[in-house]
């Protein structure tokens, strides 16, 4: 899958863990501004479209669970 | 004469110096960076968010804590001991406190008897000079049958380095919480908060951590979830309260980016060398202070052995009024302490010093033997 998946998680330091462990399992994720859609102020985290399964179950077990997903 | 050229003997009423990298850290923000954590989505708002938290994971670290979520960030260990007395007490609820506890925490508390929220009982250890005993601990829980317990795992008075994880334990097998102020152990002795079970802890950024002051916060264990002391900005704009989770629950307002980029830098100093290491090496000192203080005749509060003591001594010589002592160290040999009553008055009324206040010598990262030889040598002078 081309492209890009954009997840915020509410809070900075949710999305802040999510973030780093996203990058702990090799995924390469990215803090961007906030994808259209989402009022919040706080950032998001933007990673591969092809690695949404890996990231989701990287957040899962962390117990972190995204707002919106937005894929590009 | 210049600052520099002082001895400073006070590092339990702040560390000082702070190692190179705390100052170039917040340096580099000011000039570089300075964008603020949570308040927009541009690059230099991701930056201060990404800094914000490599704080609040460099503190876990430290402290022995996992989840970096559960380090809520603040301007410093008042601040979050009031948090979560004020956020975590409820009308009716009894408070076991120990009696060497900080005005931080005995003010507060005092407050809330006061006006008829909580029951306030307190206890002691059995003298100044020794720990608290976990059998009387026990028996004192079941007679009072508190809901929390409230102590420090050092007193900034007395030094002694209580068996806090032994004394959780004992005030979990009577389902009684437990807050701990770390402010004066914290990156000065080896913490595993998590491990040890304890429910909630103050600790400060600018002792022992080595970072700037006004930083600091409250860990917070997994279920512990006190009621923010204040509100504001954070979290997601249009609700009508602070977030439900930690650690935003408890943080509003503008961090204090500048001031957490420091104590990122001063934890990370810390953690390079150990803190097993740096503890060590302030013990060899202190060893040496209490033969310095011994050789003068001075009655020490707290234990008299180095072993289960923090790096510091608060001391009286017999016939000398401490504040005037404390004045003639940095007059005679720019040896800088402090005297009085150490915004812990219940410590030396335990230690019988109440009334007279004591002298405290209290050692840090960068002292040295030659600091020692200086305050030997203009003791003796004063004392001659």
């Amino acid at each position: 899958m081309k492209g890009f998946a954009y997840y915020t998680f509410g809070a900075n330091t949710r999305t802040m863990t999510a973030y780093r462990s996203a990058v702990a399992v090799g995924i390469e994720a990215k803090l961007v501004p906030n994808p259209p859609g989402d009022p919040d102020c706080s950032m998001a985290v933007r990673i591969p479209a092809g690695k949404q399964d890996l990231a989701e179950e990287t957040w899962t077990g962390a117990e972190i669970v995204w707002k919106i997903k937005v894929v590009d | 004469m210049s600052e520099s050229h002082y001895i400073y003997l006070d590092n339990s009423a702040t560390s000082w110096p702070k190692p190179p990298a705390v100052a170039e850290a917040m340096t580099r923000f000011l000039a570089e960076e300075g964008g603020s954590a949570g308040r927009g989505s541009h690059t230099r708002a991701i930056h201060a968010a990404e800094s914000v938290f490599a704080a609040r994971e460099a503190a876990a670290k430290l402290l022995g804590v996992r989840q970096p979520q559960r380090i809520c960030l603040g301007p410093g260990a008042t601040w979050a001991l009031n948090q979560a007395l004020y956020g975590l007490l409820k009308p009716g609820d009894r408070v076991l406190a120990c009696v060497t506890n900080h005005n931080a925490v005995r003010r507060p508390l005092l407050d809330l008897a006061r006006r008829g929220v909580i029951g306030l009982d307190w206890f002691a250890p059995p003298d100044h000079t020794r720990p608290h005993d976990p059998a009387d601990l026990d028996r004192l829980l079941g007679d009072k049958r508190p809901r929390l317990l409230c102590l420090n795992h050092v007193s900034n008075v007395l030094g002694t380095v209580q068996p806090l994880a032994e004394l959780t334990a004992v005030a979990h097998t009577h389902g009684v919480l437990v807050l701990a102020d770390v402010a004066q152990v914290s990156g000065v002795v080896p913490l595993e908060l998590e491990k040890w079970g304890v429910d909630a802890a103050a600790f400060t950024g600018h002792k022992g951590m080595l970072g700037p002051q006004g930083t600091g916060g409250l860990y917070a264990a997994e279920g512990v979830e006190p009621i923010p002391l204040l509100r504001g900005g954070g979290g997601t704009p249009d609700a009508e309260d602070m977030p439900e989770e930690l650690p935003e629950r408890l943080e509003c307002g503008t961090y204090n980016v500048v001031g957490l980029v420091g104590l990122t830098a001063g934890i990370g100093w810390v953690l390079d060398r150990g803190v097993e290491e740096l503890h060590q090496r302030k013990a060899r000192l202190l060893e040496m202070l209490l033969d310095i203080l011994g050789k003068y005749g001075a009655r020490l509060l707290g234990p008299s052995e180095v072993e289960n003591r923090a790096p510091l001594a608060a001391f009286n010589i017999p016939g000398r009024d401490a504040n005037r002592l404390a004045a003639d160290l940095e007059e005679r040999g720019g040896i800088q302490v402090r005297s009085g009553l150490h915004c812990a008055p219940g410590a030396h009324e335990l230690a019988g010093t109440l009334g007279t206040g004591a002298v405290r010598v209290s050692l840090g990262a960068f002292n040295t033997e030659a600091d020692l030889d200086a305050l030997d040598r203009t003791l003796g002078g004063i004392l001659a």
